[in-house]
Formats: structure tokens, C-alpha cells, sequence
């Protein structure tokens, strides 16, 4: 192991490092009112929609004015030159899609790499995907199964043309444009992304899926997911995504709003496997996200489960309001933080009805110079009576070069509201090392058991497929970084 | 940290008075340390609660900030009866300071220049040096020049630069290397609580190699009234010292309390720290060590209780900058009425400070429901081979363990109260002096009882 070359480490372990040739329409490099207004034109937006946009726009420009970047995070990267980055880039000709058969040929082998069940036989396989090539939706599968049970899974630039008064009425009510420095420009120039509605009473049939793939040179991405789950609906929702290996940073800005009414569930689960730059953090995607679920409904549960290994900077925090009574939030987290990585990463569970109970469990792995932080706030308002939370978060130590952090906060302004944290952080301990090596496994495959176990709690969490992947990845990712 | 709005006049116009009044035969080198702290204090204004200074995000010293105090004047001895605040036992080493100006009368410790002669100090075998910072000052004791402000430079802190810029008189206590000082060491810093006056206590305990003692700070209050007490204490430990420390503090429930203490341990060290606030409207204390050497060991434990409008915020900061040495973090709040109570505990493992055990639990009592607890518990770890562990919870009585008290005939009142001192009682055993966990265990019950 030790033997082999850095690079064919960084090969190994990121395989999705590719590029494909496809035929790009992008905007120009820069930010302005005209990119904002060109991109709304392209996408055929009504009037509100741009106004929304030039709203959110104008208020990003005066905190970039300000220089209100968010400084708070335990990460460091060379300023972002938000000049610099092209705000729009989607695959050519763009036609009307029908079928399959018209989807770029280029694009579908891509998918097929990556191993979506993007083509119609796959159908079977139980899972509908919507795919965002850059910064537009190609197409979405299953959509006539959904549609026999009136479940709208669409691109959002499809939604606002079809079922504006639900965008209209949604969009930025969990997340508005104010909320902080990169949710506004998302707000500002977000591309596409993924729209779900799940009727009242209705249980999602399929498993909803969207693959995010950044190909563009130069581009950044900035999608925003929808997902509304009407009264006593329940969906389970996935999200995978990948990038070519680049020198260049390239930046991701994604906004997810979930929005579940009265016993509404909505499951959301993430594999981020964005390319994280090579050994000595060159290149690599920054992943600035905000996800925000909002239990709006009495009863309803919104469960995030994320596996983040990808990304050269992650800065992500799916939080919960927990505004209906008896209302429920999870999260479920394991974040890996190798070569150069640094991820900070965490949730906020806000308690704002009655009787509402919280659960976070987070495992953190740092390897190499990698840097992990659980970054956390748990606050219960003077009216949420009964107010439960647990939190739990531990990290793992692999190799004396790495760092692990937690940051919790935790607020509390109700005295009926039970709130315990517990974190831990310790390495792969060696007798656990010695016990697997000596029942004949190698001392990497013993590491990668005793990982497993360690991500167990929340890997558990994840669909059956995403969960292999998951154990994959992780296994992949940590090849060659024995402590 | 940002500057505040207002700018302090007053502030500088009595750093003027204070160093052409009285501050002027102190040393070249002292008066050149205050001028530089109260640059700093200048450049830095008090601290605001504004988005990104974390450290004061639950802390609004804006109260502080606007209120104009004056400097304390020397009150002679106002017949204070000292009974109040007697320890149980027959000897102690005794300083009082009332208003930040010592008060020999009450003292047991006049210090002559002999005894703090530089080849008396530290000489094996020898009682404690127990006497006046003002005095070691004036004799010139080396380790003073040496260590003062050395912990805690005015630079990045504002109340911490305003001591040392204001820094007159406090208590100097230096333990000889192999000298086990079995009585306590008591200083007492009595506010007669005249309205809007400032002190800045300033005490520099210096813990001998081998050396054991117990420290036992206390502030107390004559009268209400809305002062400011800004102590600083710095602590140096040299390899194998044992030191307890205990602070004390029952202000008036109008004055502000800012306290700050920093430790530096040496090789197989050992500083057990305990702090239980009781008073004061707006406390600020801020406790923080550095294990510079393997083998140190520290236990820092505080409790803190809120009524009324009270706000107390702790902020403990445990650096472990080499390996093999250990912490262990227990504080505690009980918060009533519409009190407000802050803790933000920080452990940082360096890069290579391997075999840090490290642990951290902060429990929170709400009494009320108008009541609010902000907890922080921070860990950052460089190292890998740690075991590095914190908690926090926040709750109310239990109400099974009520239920099963009252099910054995315990009245309600009683049985919380028994619930209450459970709660309090771990803290408050880490105070290993017999007399010094009596008397601070009187003074919690009794804070404890009148308010219930």
C-alpha cells in the first residue's frame, strides 16, 4: 500500500474523475442583473419568478458588497471570485425531451457510468430520477407511474410552468433569499433542480432520486430541490452527485426546502461524492449547501441521513423546524474528511410546537490532513412545551495529521425541554486492530470492518442500494490511510 | 473583538488620574505595562454581542460599558465584622481587601520586606509567602516582573487590559518548592457596595515544585449596590505542584462580576479548580489553563446559580499542548426565575499532544420557565491517539425521583431541595479542604434555601 504513487491513489479513489463531450450552451463568466435576467429568459420564467430572483440578487450583491461572507465556519479557502464562475452551463440542443432515445447519447453513457437506472428498463428497479447535468434537469423517469397517484416529480423549471400557484406558494418559504450569504445567490441564479409533491395521503411509490453531475468547465452549480409532502403523505427521496477531476475549485450552491404538513414524512437521503481535489488540495468542488426541512404540520417527521465523502469543503447544515406539535427531526450524518478535505457539517434543530422531539446522531471520520466538524444547534423556544432532544455525535481519528472538532450549541429556553449531548472522539483502537488481524484479516480490510461499525448507526439509515454505496465508498475512500 | 459604540472618556481620564495620583512611585516597568494595557484597552472597547464574536455571542456587557465607575476609594476600616465570613477551622493565611485596598487590621499576614526578599523566597521547607502584590512589587521580587501579565496578556482581552492598566494592589501567594501548606489560604475581597465604583483585584498564586496548598477566593458585598469587580488571577505551577483552588463569589444582585483566570501547569502538575457563583447581576468568568507539559492534570468544576434577572456566563478554555496530560470538566447551573445562564467549554488537543484524556459534562437545572440556558461544549482535536469525551444536558428535577420521594412521606419542598443539593453535591465534593467545602457548602444552601 504504502508503495504506491499518490496519483494512483487519488485515481483509485476517485472514480469519477472523467469528463464527457457533450455540446455545452453556457452563460458568460460574471454576475449581474443581466445573467440573472438571461437566465429566467432562458427558462421561459413568469414575471414573479424574475422578481423573486432580482430580489434575492440584489440583496447577495450588497453582502458581497459588505463582504459579509460567512466567517464562522472551521474552514479555510482563497476567496471566491464570484466574477469568475459561469452561472448557467446546460447540455445542447436543448429540445423537449420525450423518450429516452432523445437524450444526448453522451449524456445517457455518462449515467450509465455512474450506474443510475436512468433507462427504461430500470424503471423496474423501483426508483424514478431526475438527472441535473450541470445546471439542467435531463430528464425525469417513471413519471407516468407517479402520475397514475398524482405525484408530481418534475424539474422545478417544468414546475413553474405547470404547477406555478405550488412553486409560487413554496418556493422560499423554508429558506428565504435573506436566510444567509449562499442561499441568496442560489435564490439569485439557481439553474434547476427537483420538484416532488406527494398528495394528501398518498405513500410515494418509488424512491425519488436525483443525480447531480457538475461537467462544466468553469461553471458552478446551483440547483434548488423542492420536496412537499401534503397531509399524511409519505416519500423517501435521494440524492447522489459527482464531478470531473479538475484543478480549478468549482463551487456548488445548492437550496433543498422540504415542506411536510399534518403526519407528512419525508425521508431525504444524500450520498455526496463531489470530487474532493487531490492530495495536496488542488481543485475539488466547494459544497456551500443549505437544506432546511420544515415540519409544518402537527405529527409530521422529516429525516435527514447524509453520507458526505466528497467535496474539497463541505458547509452544510439540514436543519429542522420543528414547528407542528408532536412534530419529529432526525439526523443521521457520517462525514469522511481525507487528504485535504474539510468538512464542517451539522444541523440545527429548532423547537417551536409542543411535545416535539429531535434526534441527532453524527459520525465524523477524519484521515490524512483532513479537518471534520460537527457544528450543531439545538433550540427549544420559550413555547415548545416537552421539547426532547438527543444528540450524539463521535469522531473518528485515523492518522496524527487530521483534526476533529464539535461545536455544539445548545439553547434552551423552555425548563420542561429535555436536551442531552454527548460527543466522543477517539481513534481506531489498536486491540480492536490486533483482535481482526488476528483472525486472519488484513490491517486494512480490519480498519475498514471497524469503520463499518462505526458508521453503522446511520448507514443503516440509508435505502438498501444507497447504503451499499455507501459502504463502498467509504471502503474506497479510505484505502492507503491506516493510521 | 468590536470596538462599542460609545467611546469610554471616562476611562481615560481616570487612567490619567490614577497614574499621576498615587500609581507614580510603582516601578518604571509597572508603569509602562499599565500604559500598553490601557492602549490596548483603547483599541479594543468592551466587547459587543455583534454576529461573529462568538465568545460574547450570549453576553451583552453594554450595561458595563455605558455605567460610568470610578475608581474605589480607600474606606479605613469600617468596623466590618468579619464573623460573616469565618472559615472552620483554627488557622488560616488571611488577606482582606475592602474595595480592592488591603486591610491590614483584618489580615493575619503582615508580609515584611524580609520575607519577601528574593533568597528567602522559595527556599525548601519554608511556610507560604501569603502578603500584598502591592508589597512584592515594591521589594521587588523577581518572579512578580516575571510572571505578571505573562498569562494574561492585555492584548485580545479588553477587562483583561483594563485590570492590568488599573493594576495597583491584590494578593501575592507563592508556595516553595516540597512545602505542604496544610492550613487554607483565604482572601477575602469585601465591596462595601458603594454605587458605581470599579476595583480590579489582582492576585498572582505562584505553586512551588512538590508544593500542595488551597487557595480559597471569596467576593462578597456589605450592601447592594451596582459595582464592578474585574479580578484577574494568573496561576503558575512549576513540575509536581498540587493546587486546589477555590472561588467564591455571593455579590450584590445588582453588581457586575468580571473574573478572569489563566493557568499554566508544568510537568505532572495538578490544579483542581472549583468556582461557584452565587451573586451579582451580570457575572462573567473566565477560567482557563494550559497543560504545558505531560503528566499535568486539571479538574476544573464550577456551579452557578441564577434568580432574579441574573445572568452568568462561563467560559472555560482548556489547552493540552503536550502529551500524556489529562482534564476533566464538571460545571453545573441551577436557573430560576429569569436568569440566564451561559457555559461554553473549549478543549483544544495540539497537534501531537498524544494520550490526552480529556472529559467535559455540563448539566443545566431549569427551575422556571422564564429561565434560559445557552451551553457550548467545544472540542478541537489534532491528535489522534486521545480519548476526548463531553456532555451536556439540560432538564428539570426529575419527576420520577419526586415522585418516589414523596411516595416515602417527604414533603414536596423537601424533597426538591434533597434533589437540588444531589444535583449540586458533585461539584461541590471536588473541594477537597475540609473547612473550605464547609463553609462554600454553607453559603449554597443558604443561597440555595432563601430563595425557595
Amino acid at each position: 500500500m504504502t508503495n504506491r504513487t499518490v496519483q494512483e491513489l487519488a485515481e483509485q479513489s476517485y472514480k469519477y474523475g472523467w469528463t464527457t463531450e457533450v455540446e455545452e450552451e453556457s452563460a458568460p463568466p460574471g454576475l449581474s442583473e443581466e445573467i440573472v435576467r438571461w437566465i429566467s429568459e432562458r427558462k421561459g420564467e413568469p414575471e414573479w419568478l424574475l422578481e423573486w430572483r432580482l430580489k434575492a440578487y440584489h440583496h447577495f450583491m450588497r453582502l458581497l458588497g459588505d463582504a459579509q461572507l460567512p466567517a464562522w465556519a472551521n474552514v479555510t479557502h482563497p476567496p471566491i471570485d464570484f466574477q469568475a464562475i459561469r452561472y448557467y452551463a446546460a447540455p445542447k440542443p436543448k429540445l423537449e425531451l420525450e423518450s429516452l432515445d432523445q437524450v444526448d447519447a453522451e449524456i445517457l453513457k455518462t449515467y450509465e457510468r455512474l450506474g443510475i437506472p436512468l433507462e427504461e428498463q430500470k424503471r423496474l428497479a423501483g426508483v424514478a430520477v431526475d438527472a441535473i447535468f450541470d445546471s439542467v434537469s435531463v430528464m425525469t423517469t417513471a413519471k407516468e407511474t407517479l402520475a397514475k397517484y398524482g405525484v408530481i416529480f418534475s424539474s422545478v423549471s417544468e414546475a413553474v410552468k405547470e404547477h406555478p400557484e405550488l412553486v409560487r406558494k413554496y418556493l422560499g418559504s423554508v429558506v428565504p433569499h435573506s436566510d444567509n450569504f449562499y442561499a441568496a445567490l442560489n435564490s439569485a441564479v439557481f439553474s434547476d433542480g427537483s420538484f416532488v409533491y406527494i398528495p394528501p395521503g398518498v405513500r410515494c411509490p418509488l424512491e425519488l432520486s436525483t443525480y447531480f453531475r457538475i461537467n462544466a468547465e468553469g461553471s458552478g452549480q446551483f440547483e434548488r430541490t423542492l420536496i412537499i409532502a401534503d397531509k399524511g403523505s409519505y416519500v423517501s427521496y435521494l440524492e447522489g452527485c459527482s464531478a470531473p477531476m479538475r484543478d480549478e475549485n468549482q463551487l456548488h450552491a445548492a437550496v433543498v426546502e422540504l415542506v411536510a404538513l399534518d403526519d407528512a414524512e419525508i425521508k431525504y437521503s444524500t450520498i455526496q461524492n463531489w470530487y474532493p481535489g487531490d492530495d495536496n488540495g488542488k481543485g475539488g468542488i466547494y459544497n456551500f449547501v443549505t437544506k432546511r426541512g420544515k415540519c409544518a404540520g402537527d405529527r409530521s417527521r422529516i429525516s435527514w441521513t447524509q453520507v458526505e465523502t466528497g467535496s474539497a469543503i463541505t458547509w452544510k447544515y439540514p436543519s429542522v423546524l420543528l414547528q407542528g406539535d408532536h412534530s419529529t427531526g432526525e439526523f443521521y450524518s457520517v462525514a469522511l474528511a481525507k487528504g485535504r478535505q474539510q468538512a464542517d457539517t451539522g444541523t440545527k434543530m429548532t423547537h417551536i410546537g409542543k411535545n416535539t422531539s429531535s434526534r441527532i446522531i453524527s459520525k465524523g471520520i477524519s484521515a490524512g490532513h483532513g479537518n471534520n466538524t460537527y457544528r450543531g444547534l439545538v433550540k427549544v423556544l420559550p413555547k415548545a412545551e416537552g421539547a426532547v432532544n438527543f444528540t450524539q455525535c463521535d469522531s473518528l481519528l485515523i492518522g496524527d495529521q487530521c483534526g476533529a472538532h464539535t461545536v455544539p450549541y445548545i439553547e434552551v429556553q423552555n425548563r420542561s425541554a429535555s436536551v442531552e449531548h454527548e460527543a466522543s472522539t477517539t481513534k481506531v483502537s489498536e486491540e480492536q486492530l490486533f483482535y481482526c488481524q488476528q483472525r486472519g484479516l488484513a490491517r486494512e480490510d480490519a480498519q475498514s470492518v471497524i469503520v463499518n461499525g462505526f458508521v453503522r448507526d446511520v448507514v443503516k439509515r440509508l435505502p438498501l442500494e444507497f447504503a451499499v454505496e455507501a459502504d463502498r465508498l467509504l471502503e474506497v475512500n479510505l484505502e492507503g490511510t491506516v493510521g | 473583538m468590536t470596538q462599542h459604540a460609545t467611546a469610554t472618556p471616562s476611562w481615560a481620564d481616570q487612567f490619567h488620574r490614577f497614574e499621576h495620583n498615587g500609581a507614580e512611585i510603582s516601578p518604571a516597568w509597572l508603569r509602562d505595562v499599565r500604559k500598553s494595557a490601557f492602549g490596548n484597552f483603547e483599541r479594543l472597547g468592551f466587547p459587543t454581542a455583534r454576529k461573529g464574536n462568538e465568545p460574547w455571542k450570549y453576553t451583552n456587557v453594554r450595561p458595563i460599558a455605558e455605567a460610568a465607575f470610578t475608581l474605589a476609594e480607600h474606606a479605613p476600616d469600617a468596623g466590618i465584622d468579619l464573623h460573616a465570613y469565618e472559615l472552620p477551622c483554627p488557622r488560616v493565611h488571611q488577606l482582606v481587601f475592602v474595595d480592592g485596598h488591603y486591610e491590614p487590621g483584618l489580615s493575619t499576614e503582615p508580609v515584611s520586606e524580609a520575607g519577601l526578599h528574593s533568597d528567602v523566597l522559595g527556599r525548601h521547607g519554608d511556610g507560604p509567602v501569603v502578603g500584598r502584590l502591592a508589597d512584592a512589587i515594591e521589594y521587588r521580587v523577581p518572579l512578580v516582573r516575571e510572571q505578571l501579565g505573562r498569562l494574561a496578556p492585555a492584548e485580545g482581552n479588553a477587562f483583561t487590559a483594563l485590570n492590568t492598566a488599573f493594576l495597583r494592589d491584590g494578593a501575592f501567594v507563592q508556595i516553595p518548592d516540597g512545602t505542604f501548606v496544610p492550613e487554607p489560604i483565604y482572601l477575602l475581597f469585601i465591596s462595601t457596595g458603594a454605587q458605581a465604583v470599579v476595583t480590579h483585584p489582582r492576585v498572582l498564586i505562584a505553586a512551588g515544585a512538590d508544593s500542595s496548598a488551597t487557595v480559597l477566593q471569596s467576593f462578597h458585598s456589605l450592601d447592594g449596590g451596582a459595582y464592578l469587580t474585574n479580578a484577574l488571577t494568573e496561576v503558575v505551577t512549576s513540575p509536581g505542584a498540587n493546587l486546589r483552588l477555590c472561588t467564591l463569589q455571593i455579590e450584590s444582585g445588582d453588581a457586575f462580576h468580571i473574573a478572569t483566570t489563566r493557568m499554566e501547569q508544568a510537568r505532572d502538575s495538578r490544579v483542581s479548580s472549583v468556582v461557584v457563583d452565587l451573586g451579582g447581576q451580570l457575572v462573567r468568568r473566565e477560567t482557563a489553563t494550559l497543560l504545558g507539559a505531560s503528566g499535568a492534570d486539571v479538574n476544573l468544576c464550577g456551579l452557578y446559580y441564577g434568580a432574579g434577572e441574573r445572568h452568568v456566563d462561563n467560559q472555560t478554555f482548556v489547552d493540552h499542548a503536550a502529551p500524556g496530560a489529562s482534564s476533566n470538566e464538571v460545571y453545573k447551573g441551577i436557573l430560576d426565575d429569569s436568569s440566564h445562564g451561559v457555559f461554553s467549554g473549549g478543549v483544544l488537543v495540539r497537534p501531537d499532544s498524544q494520550q490526552t484524556v480529556a472529559h467535559q459534562v455540563n448539566k443545566n437545572l431549569l427551575l422556571s420557565s422564564d429561565a434560559e440556558v445557552d451551553t457550548q461544549p467545544k472540542l478541537e482535536i489534532y491528535a489522534d491517539d486521545v480519548t476526548c469525551t463531553h456532555g451536556a444536558a439540560v432538564g428539570q428535577l426529575d419527576a420520577d425521583a419526586l415522585f418516589y420521594l414523596k411516595s416515602r412521606g417527604i414533603g414536596e419542598d423537601v424533597a426538591r431541595n434533597l434533589l437540588v443539593h444531589g444535583f449540586v453535591s458533585e461539584v461541590l465534593d471536588a473541594i477537597e479542604d475540609g473547612a473550605v467545602r464547609q463553609h462554600v457548602e454553607q453559603a449554597v444552601a443558604e443561597c440555595l434555601s432563601g430563595s425557595r
